[in-house]
């Protein structure tokens, strides 16, 4: 968690924030929103030819790619503080795990709760005869 | 505690008028300020993913239902947004430079772009929903498609029964696209502040982290929509 | 102020307190200073914990008779629940951070406020709006699903307002806590004086940065998934209950990556009170010093994957379970690493039984026990058989009310001086100190025992042969209760008769004592130079009223 450079440097908090703003040129931006647009194109495209199981990894590719442009050019993490970038890495990290977790619990449970279905369902057809 | 430090009254009045007593200048505000905002969307992504973590085990557990439910979306509509979301974010990124640059004019310019793509964004999502709606398509137990609305969709999904629970895919979706648009409605109401106080003259680049801190909220708004996108309606 | 010292150190600038400052109904309730919103909060906090305490003692006095001696069945189980959510969400989670984190943070760090002054008085008016919603769910017939609000139970429709209040409450209290979080955090990046690196922090700090990293990852999926269950609730969505098409398991899962974590929001700030109080009171700087800074973030991140060891029976997989389990093994090491490291503080120090340090030595005892009958419920093959039994509610009530609350007490003595500018009578205090221990240990030790035998909890009747364990525990109940009467009674004594507190009483080194007891409004007039926090050198008691003073080259 050091990688902020720390406050006694002070009066000049570090990050570069007494060296002037930094002004992105309309160049990144423009090119920026270019690259979202033609992303945005891509993934309907892709979406629309059947790659059966590697639909949704291929759509979370792209989306991933289109995030990274919005995080490093439009949120300025590029030029910045590389805290911040920790922050919403580690955030994502976070909810990744979470989500691994629960996704793999849920997939090896899933089978308990198949076989109950159909008892209830086997049940239900026999009280109904 | 030194008693022989004397505070510098010129110091003191030089204190600009939007720097907080708890800070020496601007800069370190500005810093703190930034990383406030970054902690603050941390909470955001997390508080996404348990959705996001909710539909990965609904679909990975009801892949056909997900199929069958996605064709009652119409990714015109989705695609349509997701352009207006990313000029929006454009034009919120182009309001910071103003903002940093003193551009008092492109500053407002900007900004009320921002707001008018964001108030387009919901219009499409009004017609999306309000025609959902209007067809039966609620979330959870209140999702009974009507017949018009069926007999709409393609012949090979027409044959298909529809499948047990189709509302719980609707209740991700309301649930995901309407977080996501109490966000922008959210964003919206942050914008027209700025422009109010961007008309009065506040913001330059001696002091702009309020353009900043909203638009990078403004991002993360959109961030999450390019998630949602391919998620819900390119099934 | 009674204090020559601060007149002295304090010429030409503000004198009056920050309780002199502003006068006024409004100018507590509206103020933007964090010393005053602290104060706020620990009265909240307070009101809270009297409110969950009552609910404890009809639990307990109900209890003395194996069919139940006061309450009907229905009665009982409303009572647990809110004792259990008005303590949980109410009282510990906020009590150290939000509370003495508030009052100390910025002194600690010599600045004149948090990062965002009007964000934690918004935490601290969400938290009121939160408890408030509580008590309204008493009011309109209450909730007797437990504080886990399992589903499919908690989201039947036969379950109420009560359910849909609660769970209001749980997002409200919950945005309270992250706001408190993004301020601590964003405030000891920023805000740190000269001189103070991030291993210069008083270890209070690290343990509210720790904190600060857990509230802000886990709690908003504590707040999303009560959204869920409130809409699931009202428009049955299919997503928690198993009759629309949903998994209730997800819901465990959602609640647990939440509410397990939160057992480290409750713990850490008061593992940060013990460090400071035991080098203080030792007369020696923290042994280990780095170990624990480090320890409180490992135990912040590996709090993260351990969630599922609460849903080793209820219907998780076994290799999750298996995982979970293991990395639960993980997790006590550097709870140990601090625990070892505090001991070894006290080693051959000039060791001072003041009221706080008497709080923390019973810390040890306890915390030391509820950690090791942890591993016992960590570890899967142990767990099965004592799973809701007793055993489980004598742990969590070791770790949380041993653990927490004490610190919480050792704390609130500690800087008590500093919040009020008051001392309080010492024999009183450390009464109460050991009236707290040995009415816990009464309280809980015999249902430890009677866990091990089998005894279920949540219910309220049980099989005679507990008789003499619930008796006991009955007892002790009334005597921690009085313990914590006689700890309120010696401090609001002091609020009138106490003896003028100096800058510092104790003898401490860092910031906070560096400055007037109470505070002036703005804390510090000039940025302080930091030293070491724990660094005792030229420190020396001038007499019980002026307290200690430093003196450079002693």
């Amino acid at each position: 968690m050091n990688v902020v450079e720390n406050a006694s440097s002070h009066p000049a908090h570090g990050d570069g924030a007494h060296a002037g703003p930094h002004v992105l040129p309309p160049s990144v931006l423009l090119g920026t929103a270019a690259a979202l647009g033609v992303l945005t194109v891509l993934t309907v495209a892709v979406a629309r030819v059947h790659l059966g199981a590697a639909n949704v990894p291929v759509a979370l590719a792209i989306a991933t790619v289109k995030a990274s442009l919005v995080a490093l050019f439009f949120m300025h993490l590029k030029y910045e503080h590389k805290f911040h970038l920790v922050i919403l890495v580690g955030a994502v990290l976070f909810a990744v795990l979470f989500g691994s977790f629960v996704m793999f619990d849920a997939s090896e449970y899933r089978p308990d709760v198949r076989a109950h279905e159909e008892a209830v369902r086997a049940k239900a057809a026999e009280t109904a005869r | 505690m030194d008693a022989t430090a004397q505070p510098a009254p010129a110091a003191r009045q030089e204190r600009g008028r939007f720097l907080a007593v708890q800070f020496e200048d601007m800069a370190a505000q500005l810093a703190t300020g930034k990383l406030g905002i970054w902690l603050f969307l941390a909470n955001e992504v997390l508080f996404f993913s348990a959705l996001f973590v909710s539909y990965g085990v609904y679909r990975s557990h009801h892949p056909e239902l997900f199929r069958y439910a996605s064709q009652f979306l119409d990714w015109r509509m989705g695609a349509t947004n997701t352009l207006v979301l990313i000029s929006s974010s454009l034009a919120a990124a182009w309001s910071v430079r103003a903002a940093q640059l003193g551009n008092q004019r492109t500053l407002i310019r900007s900004l009320v772009l921002t707001v008018v793509l964001a108030a387009t964004f919901m219009v499409v999502k009004y017609f999306e929903y309000s025609h959902k709606l209007h067809n039966g398509v609620g979330w959870g137990t209140a999702c009974n498609p009507s017949p018009e609305l069926l007999a709409s969709l393609p012949a090979a999904v027409r044959a298909l029964p529809v499948p047990a629970h189709l509302g719980t895919f609707f209740s991700l979706y309301y649930l995901m696209t309407g977080l996501h648009g109490i966000h922008v409605l959210v964003g919206i109401g942050l914008y027209v502040w700025l422009i109010v106080r961007a008309r009065r003259g506040d913001f330059g680049p001696g002091y702009y982290g309020p353009v900043d801190a909203v638009a990078l909220y403004w991002h993360l708004v959109d961030l999450v929509w390019i998630f949602l996108f391919p998620l819900l309606y390119l099934i | 102020m009674s204090t020559a010292a601060v007149a002295v150190r304090a010429p030409a600038h503000e004198t009056e307190s920050y309780l002199e400052h502003g006068r006024g109904v409004r100018s507590w309730l509206f103020t933007l200073d964090h010393k005053r919103i602290g104060i706020m909060y620990l009265t909240a906090i307070s009101a809270c914990l009297l409110l969950g305490g009552v609910f404890a003692l009809v639990l307990r006095l109900h209890l003395w008779s194996p069919q139940g001696a006061l309450v009907s069945n229905d009665a009982y189980n409303k009572l647990f629940t809110l004792h259990g959510a008005v303590m949980i969400f109410l009282f510990i989670i906020p009590g150290i951070p939000a509370a003495l984190g508030n009052f100390v943070l910025p002194l600690q760090l010599g600045a004149k406020d948090l990062a965002f002054p009007r964000v934690n008085l918004l935490s601290f008016w969400l938290f009121v709006a939160g408890a408030i919603f509580f008590v309204v769910v008493l009011v309109v017939g209450g909730v007797d699903t437990g504080w886990t609000l399992y589903p499919p139970y908690s989201l039947e429709s036969a379950r109420g307002l009560g359910i849909l209040l609660a769970l209001s409450a749980v997002v409200l209290t919950g945005f309270s806590s992250i706001l408190t979080g993004v301020n601590f955090i964003a405030t000891i990046h920023r805000m740190r004086p000269p001189g103070m690196g991030w291993f210069d922090m008083p270890l209070f700090l690290w343990a509210l940065y720790a904190t600060g990293v857990i509230q802000i990852i886990s709690t908003p999926v504590l707040g999303i998934t009560a959204a869920m269950g409130f809409l699931e609730r009202i428009f049955h969505l299919g997503l928690f209950m198993p009759e629309y098409g949903g998994d209730p398991i997800l819901f465990q899962h959602f609640f647990w990556f939440y509410s397990h974590p939160a057992v480290y929001i409750m713990i850490l700030p008061a593992m940060g009170v013990v460090s400071e109080v035991v080098s203080v009171f030792s007369r020696k700087p923290i042994f280990g010093y780095r170990f624990i800074a480090v320890s409180s973030m490992a135990i912040a991140i590996i709090g993260f994957l351990v969630w599922g060891h609460h849903m080793f029976v209820s219907g998780q997989s076994r290799w999750a379970s298996l995982a979970f389990s293991f990395l639960t093994m993980l997790v006590s090491i550097p709870s140990a690493i601090k625990t070892f490291n505090w001991i070894a503080t006290m080693y051959k120090g000039a060791i001072v039984l003041k009221t706080p340090m008497v709080y923390v030595l019973t810390f040890f005892a306890i915390f030391g026990v509820g950690g090791l009958t942890g591993l016992f419920l960590g570890l899967l093959a142990t767990d099965v058989p004592l799973h809701d039994t007793y055993f489980v509610v004598a742990h969590f009530h070791f770790v949380m009310v041993g653990a927490v609350m004490i610190a919480f007490l050792a704390g609130l003595h500690y800087w008590w001086p500093k919040m009020t500018g008051r001392m309080y009578h010492e024999g009183v205090g450390v009464a109460s100190a050991w009236l707290v221990f040995l009415g816990f240990n009464l309280t809980f030790v015999p249902q430890f025992l009677a866990g091990v035998l089998g005894m279920p909890r949540r219910y309220a009747t049980y099989a005679p042969q507990f008789t003499g364990h619930n008796r006991l525990s009955t007892v002790g109940a009334f005597v921690l209760a009085l313990g914590l009467v006689v700890a309120l009674a010696g401090l609001l004594h002091s609020l009138r008769r106490g003896r003028r507190a100096p800058p510092n009483p104790w003898g401490a080194a860092s910031l906070e004592w560096t400055i007037a007891s109470p505070p002036t409004h703005h804390n510090f007039d000039e940025t302080p130079r930091a030293r070491g926090p724990y660094d005792y050198s030229g420190l020396h008691e001038v007499s019980e009223e002026a307290g200690w003073v430093r003196e450079e080259g002693r």
